[in-house]
């Protein structure tokens, strides 16, 4: 452990997260299916090693926010529970705000917060100004700070009105705001999002995002995110890791996602009167076809020549060329790298 | 390691604890009042067994019957303890190892032992401490003995000693769900054994004696502090209790880290 006294400045342009060639595998008990292989698997269990995260490397600078994208079971958990401390890697280095995470020293645990949209830290019969007071004492915040960033957060999350209930007789989206209120009271430097928006309506998803954007905003913090609802991370993150089978996909900002893994474009076309036989198959992949509008998938430096053809050879009324939406674009990645 | 700010830091934090638990328990007040009845009842049954031996022989393994009844009351003072503070709170560890809910006690910034231990309060069920201190005065004053500071010196440490005891059997217990996940009943095996130390070690057999003094550290909770306050233990009971018990609180500790190396995967 540090010694008090000494404290890991860092700064502006040292990133606050990096991590190199980092691996996680775990150890899996095996059996076969059946009576005798469950007997034997008592005395001697047979183990398969699988890779959760294989050689993953990024680093994050100082109020960024970023999200992890991938399927379940992508890595993305996993990656996030050592970036906390809670895991130990197989191999490989991380380093946070100047600490090594899974020495869990208070002195790193006191800048960071972990929120979890499955897990509720809140204490389900009382209020949620209970748990805060819990919280501000468990971090060692003194009260009248304390108070004072319980009243900014309540504000902010519009929830100064939920605190007096008890958590029990909250909905859903309310008490996922009182959970990023309470992880949030100590000011931590580094917030870690697994999965906030999970199960919460459209609405409430959409506050939540917006609160997450103000506070990445006022209080200048590093903000590293998963979800698997794309519009989380569409709207909050400038940069996006896409993670898949525990090895990263692509590392960079939202738009060259769409451009390096989508290399193709939707051509959407307006015609006069239905084709008999359908499209020529020169023309391109069809995806949508209704009646008399089209939508094909085009490769990006053939769409100059798709274009004539197309207008030269079909009666075409109107014709646009668009980029695919990003969901879309995200799937086909997960599928094509499979 | 602990320094006076961190002192000061984690008593801050039992007492909101406490505070919270307290609010959490008057919610409930019908459970309030079964907790007090089922308490009351069960100190009475066993004062009634006690009476009913009594009626029969002139003393139990060289106990006479008020010493018994310190005996009783330390029992209660025991279950008192572990009621209130011990057993809630591992049953949180072993519920919370399950289901994965322990990441939000690692993550925290103060000792994962002592947040684990100390999170949860059942206050009410001070009240069969407060009822054993009743049998242990009452008792006392029974047997009319005189109780010499030195008396007192020797009683306070080996109750010391037992609620050590106790609570790193516990933790030991609630370490070992990091490798087996359930362990259907494991609360009701042990208060069916904590049982046994309603009576005084010597009714046992020899081998039985030696299993609950070194194997299920049974003597040490009620026969040791019981001993300690009517004058029969002497310098041995004193060394045992102070070896056994810093031995057994060194032992858990170091057992919970080992199963929070495992839970986050470094000893794989």
């Amino acid at each position: 452990m540090a010694p008090d006294g000494i404290t890991f400045a860092y700064h502006a342009h040292m990133p606050v997260v990096t991590t190199a060639n980092l691996c996680k595998s775990f150890r899996v008990p095996q059996r076969e299916p059946g009576l005798a292989a469950a007997l034997r698997s008592v005395f001697r269990r047979k183990y398969t090693v699988t890779p959760a995260v294989v050689d993953v490397c990024f680093s994050i600078e100082p109020g960024e926010i970023v999200g992890f994208l991938g399927p379940n079971g992508a890595g993305k958990t996993t990656t996030l529970k050592m970036l906390t401390g809670l895991l130990h890697p197989t191999s490989g280095t991380a380093s946070v705000l100047g600490h090594t995470p899974w020495k869990r020293e208070p002195a790193y645990l006191r800048r960071i917060s972990l929120v979890m949209g499955q897990r509720s830290q809140l204490n389900w019969d009382l209020p949620a100004m209970d748990s805060f007071l819990v919280q501000l004492a468990v971090y060692g915040v003194d009260d009248s700070q304390g108070r004072q960033t319980i009243d900014e957060l309540a504000e902010l999350l519009e929830l100064k009105e939920l605190l007096k209930k008890p958590v029990r007789n909250l909905s859903l989206g309310e008490r996922m705001k009182c959970e990023l209120c309470l992880s949030l009271l100590h000011r931590p430097e580094v917030l870690f999002l697994d999965e906030p928006t999970i199960g919460v309506d459209i609405t409430m998803q959409t506050r939540i995002r917006q609160f997450i954007a103000d506070y990445n905003r006022r209080y200048g913090a590093t903000v590293i995110l998963t979800s698997h609802y794309m519009a989380d991370v569409t709207a909050l993150c400038k940069r996006i890791i896409v993670i898949n089978h525990g090895a990263i996909l692509f590392d960079g900002p939202l738009a060259a996602l769409v451009d390096r893994i989508a290399p193709f474009k939707l051509i959407a076309i307006d015609l006069e009167r239905e084709l008999p036989n359908g499209l020529p198959p020169h023309l391109g992949e069809v995806i949508t076809a209704e009646a008399r509008k089209l939508t094909l998938r085009v490769p990006k430096d053939a769409i100059a020549a798709a274009t004539s053809r197309i207008l030269a050879e079909l009666p075409v009324l109107d014709l646009t060329v668009q980029d695919p939406p990003i969901e879309d674009v995200i799937t086909s990645v997960f599928h094509v790298k499979k | 390691m602990l320094n006076a700010t961190t002192m000061t830091r984690y008593l801050r934090l039992i007492r909101i604890l406490l505070g919270v638990s307290l609010q959490n328990e008057t919610a409930y007040r019908f459970d309030f009042l079964t907790k007090v009845a089922g308490s009351l009842l069960n100190v009475c049954g066993e004062l009634f067994t006690l009476w009913a031996i009594f009626a029969n022989a002139r003393s139990l393994a060289g106990w006479g019957p008020y010493e018994v009844v310190v005996l009783l009351g330390v029992f209660r003072v025991m279950v008192g303890l572990v009621g209130m503070v011990i057993a809630p709170n591992m049953r949180a560890v072993m519920e919370d190892v399950r289901s994965g809910g322990l990441d939000h006690v690692l993550v925290k910034p103060v000792s994962a032992q002592f947040y684990a231990s100390f999170r949860n309060w059942v206050l009410f069920r001070g009240l069969d401490g407060l009822m054993g201190a009743v049998m242990i005065i009452v008792g006392c004053t029974l047997l009319s003995a005189r109780v010499s500071l030195a008396t007192l010196a020797l009683f306070a440490i080996t109750i010391a000693a037992g609620a050590v005891i106790i609570y790193s059997f516990w933790l030991i217990l609630a370490t070992t769900t990091f490798w087996f996940t359930r362990i259907a009943n494991i609360e009701m095996v042990f208060w069916n054994v904590f049982h046994a130390g309603r009576y005084p070690l010597e009714v046992y057999q020899p081998w039985v004696r030696w299993l609950l003094t070194f194997i299920l550290p049974l003597a040490f909770l009620t026969t040791f502090p019981a001993q300690a306050l009517v004058g029969r233990a002497g310098l041995a009971t004193l060394l045992t209790s102070l070896t056994v018990a810093p031995a057994m609180f060194l032992l858990a500790t170091a057992f919970w880290h080992f199963g929070l190396r495992r839970y986050s995967g470094a000893s794989a």
